[in-house]
């Protein structure tokens, strides 16, 4: 629960943030639009808006024409360094039925631009300064059987992070070669989920408790 | 019975075989062979891809090189170049990949034609031999080294995690009799819907309040600029208000705690919300799109586009 409303308090923030840096990449788009904005941005607030309307405008004209900036690089611009790049909508391949019978080649090396051409901006996951998301979490490991305790037990590990990190720092760190790893002597989760999703759904005292086993110790 | 559960249930999907050169009897002069798909199948959504494989191979085998024992451990999927996740349903791999399809089927306001009604899903299977050293094996391949037997161990590991999402613990998952958990994975590989729910309703809690959380996995379309799929995210879902506003917790509630850039200035949702093939609205009931829509290792599977 409290990791809900660390988020949406500062999701809030972030937007603001947003807005802010979106308004300021907007400004890029060229040199008049520049010109105008550091001619009326000191002028007062009214003036201030009257700018974001024309800039705004002028997005809006040149998205409908296809000249808009590269989404890639706006996205870069409105969201912060430490946010998880996600899925971009501008690369994806549209695949309409019937399609397929007419092309003899199912993979094609680059996708067709007038077809994945779009001005929406990348998909991105919130992420604040406060979300288990940008953090380094803690974890405390516990052995099963007789495999070697890890000294210390607990360590940090960045959020973002696949689960099989863990499974790698496990087996270098033991010098073995198989480890079966489990949270909160339960379940093996799936190598590509990220350890700040889990750590925020099952955490104790603020630690993701990981057993580890040489052998398969929950089938 | 919720009767959306029986029709989710049926659905399925088209889906076209390509095979490797280098797996066909004769090798790069098969170069044709491999552009053409060499069986035309249909799978139920809610399946995994290994559960087929043997199946496929032994369809294939008069052309294979290799025999299917030798093939199955290294052996994988691809749409598109990129290796598919076996570890998840088929529908859900078809909705990451097809998403723009779903979505501009939706849209569609012209009278449905053939052309525009049915989809396929055209995948290639591939394969590495040991003594390959010319090329690695892809970014994100989990071997399938001890077969089904892997796979139901990792779905029934997706079923305790779902059971600790939503109960606190796995104990129920962990208490079942072992006549119980194997009938559970057997109505799975025999479709069965009232085995499935038999078993399944000793484990999701009977209302709403019963829910600790609701294990749901968000993932993303397709992504031409990564390796591999993005790993999905998984939020803490719980279903009681914030605030003391009454009324369910909606998809909308949730979403935008992970995806605020959702939401115009004007305060309309503006993303996409797929499941199990269907477009969700903003407004449907967290509760009801799980109790409706939950896929077949416990999860909801929405797939998340702002196209």
């Amino acid at each position: 629960m409290s990791g809900l409303l660390i988020e949406s308090e500062n999701d809030s923030d972030e937007n603001t943030v947003s807005s802010k840096e979106s308004i300021a990449s907007r400004n890029k788009f060229g040199p008049k639009l520049t010109q105008v904005g550091n001619t009326h941005l000191y002028d007062g607030a009214h003036e201030v808006y009257k700018v974001q309307e024309k800039l705004e405008n002028y997005t809006r004209r040149l998205s409908q024409l296809g000249l808009g900036l590269d989404s890639e690089g706006s996205s870069e611009i409105s969201r912060p360094s430490s946010s998880i790049a996600l899925s971009p909508t501008q690369h994806s391949h549209t695949l309409n039925s019937g399609e397929i019978s007419h092309q003899p080649s199912i993979h094609p090396k680059s996708p067709n631009k007038s077809k994945t051409h779009s001005p929406t901006p990348r998909l991105r996951r919130s992420v604040s300064s406060k979300s288990p998301q940008s953090t380094k979490i803690q974890i405390k490991f516990q052995p099963i059987g007789s495999i070697p305790q890890l000294r210390p037990n607990t360590c940090k590990i960045s959020s973002h992070k696949p689960f099989s990190t863990i499974n790698v720092f496990l087996k270098k760190r033991l010098k073995v070669e198989n480890v079966f790893c489990y949270i909160n002597n339960s379940f093996a989760p799936s190598p590509n989920e990220r350890i700040g999703d889990l750590w925020a759904q099952f955490k104790v005292n603020d630690e993701l408790i990981i057993s580890y086993c040489a052998i398969v110790a929950f089938g | 019975m919720n009767p959306l559960r029986s029709l989710v249930w049926k659905g399925e999907i088209n889906v076209q075989i390509y095979v490797e050169e280098s797996l066909l009897i004769g090798g790069k002069q098969q170069q044709h062979a491999s552009s053409k798909p060499l069986l035309n199948l249909r799978f139920p959504r809610d399946t995994f891809l290994p559960m087929y494989l043997t199946s496929i191979l032994n369809q294939l085998k008069l052309s294979l090189k290799y025999e299917i024992e030798k093939i199955i451990p290294r052996c994988w999927f691809s749409y598109n170049e990129k290796v598919l996740p076996w570890f998840l349903p088929i529908g859900v791999i078809f909705d990451m990949t097809m998403s723009n399809d779903i979505i501009s089927r939706s849209n569609d306001t012209i009278k449905p034609t053939r052309r525009s009604i049915i989809s396929t899903w055209p995948i290639k299977l591939h394969f590495k031999q040991k003594e390959e050293t010319d090329r690695k094996l892809p970014y994100g391949f989990i071997p399938l080294i001890a077969g089904e037997g892997q796979l139901e161990s990792f779905w029934m590991h997706r079923w305790k995690q779902a059971c600790f999402i939503m109960n606190g613990s796995s104990k129920i998952m962990m208490q079942l009799a072992r006549h119980e958990t194997v009938s559970f994975w057997n109505s799975i590989k025999q479709r069965d819907l009232d085995g499935f729910t038999e078993i399944s309703s000793k484990i999701i809690p009977a209302s709403e309040s019963g829910f600790r959380m609701v294990p749901i996995k968000y993932h993303l379309p397709y992504n031409n600029e990564t390796n591999n799929f993005e790993s999905p995210i998984q939020p803490v879902v719980k279903l009681i208000q914030n605030d003391n506003s009454k009324g369910p917790i909606v998809l909308q509630d949730v979403i935008l705690k992970d995806f605020p850039d959702l939401i115009d200035i004007n305060g309309e949702f503006k993303g996409f919300m797929i499941a199990q093939g269907i477009i969700l609205q903003p407004s449907d009931s967290v509760y009801e799109l799980y109790s409706s829509l939950l896929n077949i290792d416990g999860f909801l599977h929405i797939i998340i586009s702002n196209s």
